[in-house]
């Protein structure tokens, strides 16, 4: 369970490698040494990890997908693919740095 | 543009272009769908009025790939029975047929599976959720080929094709998400 | 203007995203079957750490996410650890070797370096078959304890093999061996005629149909938990489209598999993104075999199989692969063809 003001970044060491010939991209965890394939939606949601809050992101990833899908089934997508990418150790939860 | 921004709008188009959201998915990288067998060559196909079926299907969100292979093992294995061993194809009317390729009279199973492959989204890639299971049959094989991927499997006549008919039931049920378009490929229609 | 498919292949891939790093010619073994040749040449004439290190960089920053470093013996070289670390920094690393010299604190190495898999040859499932085509006597203990070190140390392990006359008989033998090692897969590798293999091809090669019936047995008779990997069809792709390698000279090379047929150009002078569009490799990229079997859906979605195999048997890039049953066409295995490399 996530919460607002959490914010998300590219886990450190992460190497992201986008593949758009395929429309994929490709996850390399040195940490926990594995190579992962992110389909379109958890490359997007990976994409715009870059230190934002949830709030920003659910805003951010709802105007990306908002051809396709309301903000409800939008924000439920976000967190389902949050969480994979966060327990895949792709994407770390960090402390929110606002004051 | 930064990198970051020239990624968001390609991922914008993309997902536009398929009018979906996919559901999320992580999958690990070293797996890949196995196929097997193949079609025969098109004249081949015309000469035995050999059919094929395609269903291009979406895979549910919690099924990997290796569970797809497994899957094509069991259905392969339950197709490799003797009722149904490779013999020398016949012509629409009877007649034997030659390779025009080879020269030599083509064998083929009369129900033949010719594998699951990663459907493409477009001329340059695999997408990954979506694939494409290839059947194909001549002679007597084409009303064993509408058996089994059509009714229920204690109903189908002779017994040999029920547990065919059985891995096509847990395809539908485990693997698929939704209901699959299927496509005919009939010799009678310009290939 | 070239089509898409023209400079990326088909299918396309604009940019490799893996490639094999054949890092020495250096080995403490003696193969019978060695397709490096190890030996051959002076180590003085391989890449210096900088280099390799430098290309390394070079790599990751043109998109290689995946590197599969062999040899020879990759562990034979001093560097060889440092050489991984900069790799495993930078892309999922993954690691051929016979294993002879891992031990425990080695493979405690290989593991705090993040080595993400690592394949071990074992050429019979016996001291007598392995020990005799390495040339080195207790080399299937030593490998054997070597494995056990890595798995000990939490380091997945692939046995590969590579199938000839020597050890046709024992491959069920040696996948219950792998299995018992603490391997999850069992690679069988067909002959590839390149190195001292070429030069002994008549001793080591199997017929097709030998080698079909020995992945017959295996695969009705395969230890549980022990996932088979083989490459006859239907996985006898044609993988040249996405493939990228490095000898260990600093020669682009396309696949370790082409090792002795082409050369893409000289890294230490060429930027390695100008390989991949070398006239050479752009044409094996793009698929075009003849007598391929068309509208087999069991290639996937590539055409005619592996490049090296075709030449060698042919003399001819766009020649179908002899080792596919469909394609072999009557081409005897057991017979390689004696051309210039």
């Amino acid at each position: 369970m996530f919460c607002p003001t959490d914010r998300f970044e590219r886990a450190a060491g992460v190497v992201l490698r986008p593949m758009p010939e395929w429309g994929r991209a490709y996850a390399y965890t040195p940490r926990r040494p594995a190579l992962t394939e992110l389909n379109t939606t958890t490359w997007l949601i990976a994409t715009l990890c870059d230190g934002a809050t949830l709030a920003e992101l659910e805003e951010e990833f709802a105007d990306a997908v908002r051809r396709v899908a309301g903000d409800n089934a939008a924000r439920d997508t976000l967190h389902r693919g949050l969480a994979m990418l966060v327990e895949a150790g792709i994407i770390a939860r960090t402390e929110d740095a606002a004051p | 543009m930064s990198n970051r921004t020239r990624t968001l709008l390609y991922l914008r188009a993309l997902i536009d272009a398929d009018r979906t959201l996919d559901e999320p998915r992580l999958e690990p990288v070293r797996l890949h769908v196995r196929t097997a067998g193949s079609i025969p060559p098109k004249a081949v196909m015309a000469a035995a009025g050999y059919i094929v079926v395609v269903w291009t299907w979406r895979i549910k969100p919690e099924v990997t790939r290796t569970e797809i292979e497994q899957w094509e093992l069991g259905h392969a294995a339950e197709l490799n029975v003797a009722e149904n061993a490779a013999q020398p194809m016949t012509g629409i009317g009877g007649a034997g047929i030659t390779d025009a390729e080879t020269g030599t009279v083509p064998s083929r199973p009369m129900l033949a599976y010719h594998g699951t492959v990663l459907a493409r989204r477009s001329v340059f890639a695999p997408p990954g959720r979506t694939v494409q299971t290839l059947w194909g049959a001549w002679g007597e094989g084409r009303q064993w080929l509408e058996a089994v991927l059509s009714r229920a499997p204690d109903t189908i006549q002779p017994e040999w094709l029920q547990p065919i008919a059985r891995t096509i039931v847990t395809l539908r049920s485990e693997l698929m998400d939704g209901e699959p378009e299927v496509t005919v490929i009939d010799p009678s229609l310009p290939l | 203007m070239s089509t898409p498919g023209e400079v990326g292949g088909t299918p396309w891939m604009a940019r490799p995203m893996k490639l094999t790093l054949c890092l020495t010619a250096r080995c403490p073994l003696d193969c019978r079957a060695c397709y490096a040749d190890c030996g051959a040449r002076p180590a003085a004439d391989e890449l210096d750490t900088a280099t390799w290190l430098r290309l390394i960089d070079e790599l990751a920053a043109n998109g290689v996410i995946n590197m599969f470093v062999e040899g020879g013996e990759p562990l034979a070289r001093d560097d060889a650890e440092a050489i991984l670390a900069h790799a495993t920094a930078r892309m999922f690393t993954t690691l051929r070797t016979h294993a002879v010299t891992i031990d425990d604190a080695t493979a405690a190495r290989l593991a705090g370096l993040g080595i993400g898999r690592v394949y071990v040859d074992l050429m019979g499932a016996t001291a007598a078959t392995h020990d005799a085509m390495v040339g080195v006597p207790g080399s299937l203990d030593a490998a054997l304890a070597g494995i056990a070190a890595l798995r000990r140390h939490g380091v997945p392990v692939s046995v590969l093999v590579i199938l000839c006359r020597p050890n046709v008989a024992e491959l069920p033998a040696l996948a219950r061996l792998a299995a018992a090692a603490g391997a999850d897969e069992f690679g069988v590798l067909r002959l590839y005629p390149l190195g001292r293999a070429r030069r002994a091809w008549s001793a080591l090669a199997l017929a097709l149909d030998e080698q079909m019936a020995a992945l017959a047995e295996l695969a009705a008779d395969l230890p549980a938990g022990l996932r088979l990997m083989q490459s006859w069809h239907p996985n006898d792709a044609n993988c040249c489209w996405q493939n990228a390698a490095i000898d260990p000279y600093g020669h682009a090379i396309g696949c370790p598999y082409l090792r002795d047929y082409v050369d893409y150009g000289d890294l230490r002078t060429t930027p390695w993104l100008e390989t991949w569009n070398h006239p050479l490799y752009r044409r094996l990229r793009a698929g075009a075999v003849d007598g391929h079997c068309r509208d087999c859906a069991s290639s996937q979605l590539t055409r005619g199989g592996c490049r090296s195999t075709a030449y060698a048997f042919h003399g001819r890039w766009d020649a179908p692969d002899p080792f596919c049953v469909t394609m072999n066409k009557g081409t005897d295995l057991r017979v390689l063809p004696d051309r210039p490399v």
